[in-house]
């Protein structure tokens, strides 16, 4: 506490101190003036007393250099005192000083909108275990090069593929939430995905279980899997609403799960009425090594669909994997990363 | 004046509180003579040495200062100490006994051979 009062008044001593210079200068004389007096009454002559007693003061300027030193905060008269130069140096040539700040504020705001881009595109890791092994993958044609993956591709080529852990597939879908106990109908950011969608990106639900097979054909009852932020706001952390039913688009869905917080803007999850989508693979192997790469695809480009097989097998991770690894005709894979901010 | 002892850092304001204490609101150059007497002659005390110690206290809290006129019709700034200050003269004056105490027994003739 005395270390913060003496902060204190020495910051008010900075802000006012032609005042405390004044107060001192004062106090030195009449210190100054004793000394002289003492030294009279002892019988010196008048100079020899006043030389004696700027001896014993221990000399003016030094005094006053340490008072100074002591009273105020010397760095931040300093500071002031080269802001003030800065402005007036400033003001001098207004011109040249507008045209320099707005080079530095366009140059400051380039480098920050640069880095804010390249630290959610590149730098900012996945909020799943391994995100370095997961890529998106997109079909491609002559027109898109990345266009949703049709399902019936997407089973094709999870049934055909071995260089993937696991695929999943989702995609974006709006709900409308009835009202219910006296809360609001309200519009949800959602996703439709295979079952396997949480377990491809290695999360687990905080609560409840995830999607199974069972859970993913088209004459099995409707589940959904909340994101926290709906549990939270709508259902206030009940975790009761697990079983229960919520109305999805005119539809009753089970609540079978809750996901743990700042995953997903997505607020419900449900793989039954899947119907296309971009599909997020989960790839087996590791990094491979440096300089490693990948053959060229092979050319047996007759068949569509024995296309988009032959590329699922090759599209894998290398080096160059947050380029697009593209194929004429065929599969492309971009890191989740990209794709997803 | 040369060979006098000088004053050990961190014990001044020591000295300082407790003069103001027993003495009643004093002006600096009185301070540091009474200071000196006390002390036998044995401490030199000029006010550049003394002045930075009575700032200190002052921002601290410790101590309050005033303009008055001394015994000898001169104006000059007048040194109280405050309740802050006697509570730090308090504490002070046990932590000095503690330290000097410990430090004694080192010094002492030793009794354990």
């Amino acid at each position: 506490m005395p270390k913060l009062r003496r902060l204190w008044m020495r910051l008010r001593a900075t802000i006012g101190s032609g005042h405390c210079d004044r107060d001192f200068g004062d106090e030195l004389e009449s210190i100054l003036q004793m000394h002289v007096d003492d030294y009279l009454r002892r019988g010196m002559t008048p100079e020899e007393a006043r030389r004696q007693a700027h001896i014993r003061l221990g000399g003016v300027e030094q005094v006053q250099q340490v008072a100074r030193d002591r009273r105020g905060l010397l760095w931040l008269e300093v500071f002031g005192r080269d802001l003030r130069y800065a402005a007036r140096t400033l003001l001098r040539t207004p011109g040249f000083a507008a045209v320099a700040m707005l080079v530095m504020a366009i140059g400051i705001g380039a480098s920050v909108s640069l880095f804010t881009v390249i630290h959610s595109v590149l730098l900012r890791p996945l909020p799943f275990p391994h995100p370095d092994r997961l890529v998106a993958i997109y079909s491609q044609d002559a027109v898109w090069s990345h266009n949703t993956v049709a399902p019936g591709d997407f089973y094709d080529w999870q049934n055909a593929s071995h260089g993937y852990e696991q695929m999943a597939i989702w995609r974006w879908t709006g709900f409308n939430m009835s009202a219910s106990d006296e809360q609001f109908p309200e519009f949800l950011n959602a996703g439709t995905c295979s079952w396997n969608l949480f377990s491809t990106l290695g999360i687990n639900p905080v609560l409840g279980r995830s999607f199974t097979p069972a859970d993913d054909n088209p004459g099995a009852a409707r589940t959904a899997i909340l994101s926290w932020a709906l549990f939270e706001r709508r259902f206030n952390h009940s975790p009761a609403v697990l079983g229960n039913t919520v109305r999805l688009n005119g539809q009753l869905y089970t609540v079978v799960g809750v996901i743990r917080r700042g995953l997903t803007d997505v607020h419900v999850g449900s793989p039954r009425e899947m119907v296309g989508g971009d599909f997020i693979v989960r790839i087996i192997h590791g990094r491979p090594p440096r300089g490693f790469s990948w053959p060229a695809p092979a050319s047996t480009a007759s068949a569509p669909g024995v296309v988009a097989l032959a590329h699922s097998r090759e599209v894998a991770p290398g080096p160059e994997r947050r380029e697009l690894l593209l194929r004429k005709d065929g599969a492309g894979v971009w890191p989740v990363g990209a794709a997803a901010s | 004046m040369a060979d006098k002892t000088e004053v050990w850092l961190g014990t001044l304001a020591l000295m300082v509180l407790r003069t103001l204490a027993t003495m009643g609101p004093q002006h600096g150059y009185g301070l540091a003579r009474r200071i000196e007497q006390i002390s036998g002659d044995q401490l030199s005390l000029n006010y550049g040495t003394l002045y930075p110690a009575l700032l200190k206290l002052e921002q601290e809290g410790a101590i309050t200062s005033e303009w008055g006129v001394s015994e000898n019709n001169r104006r000059a700034k007048f040194y109280k100490l405050t309740r802050t200050g006697r509570k730090q003269l308090e504490r002070e004056t046990n932590n000095w006994q503690q330290a000097t105490a410990i430090v004694a027994r080192f010094l002492s003739p030793s009794e354990e051979g």
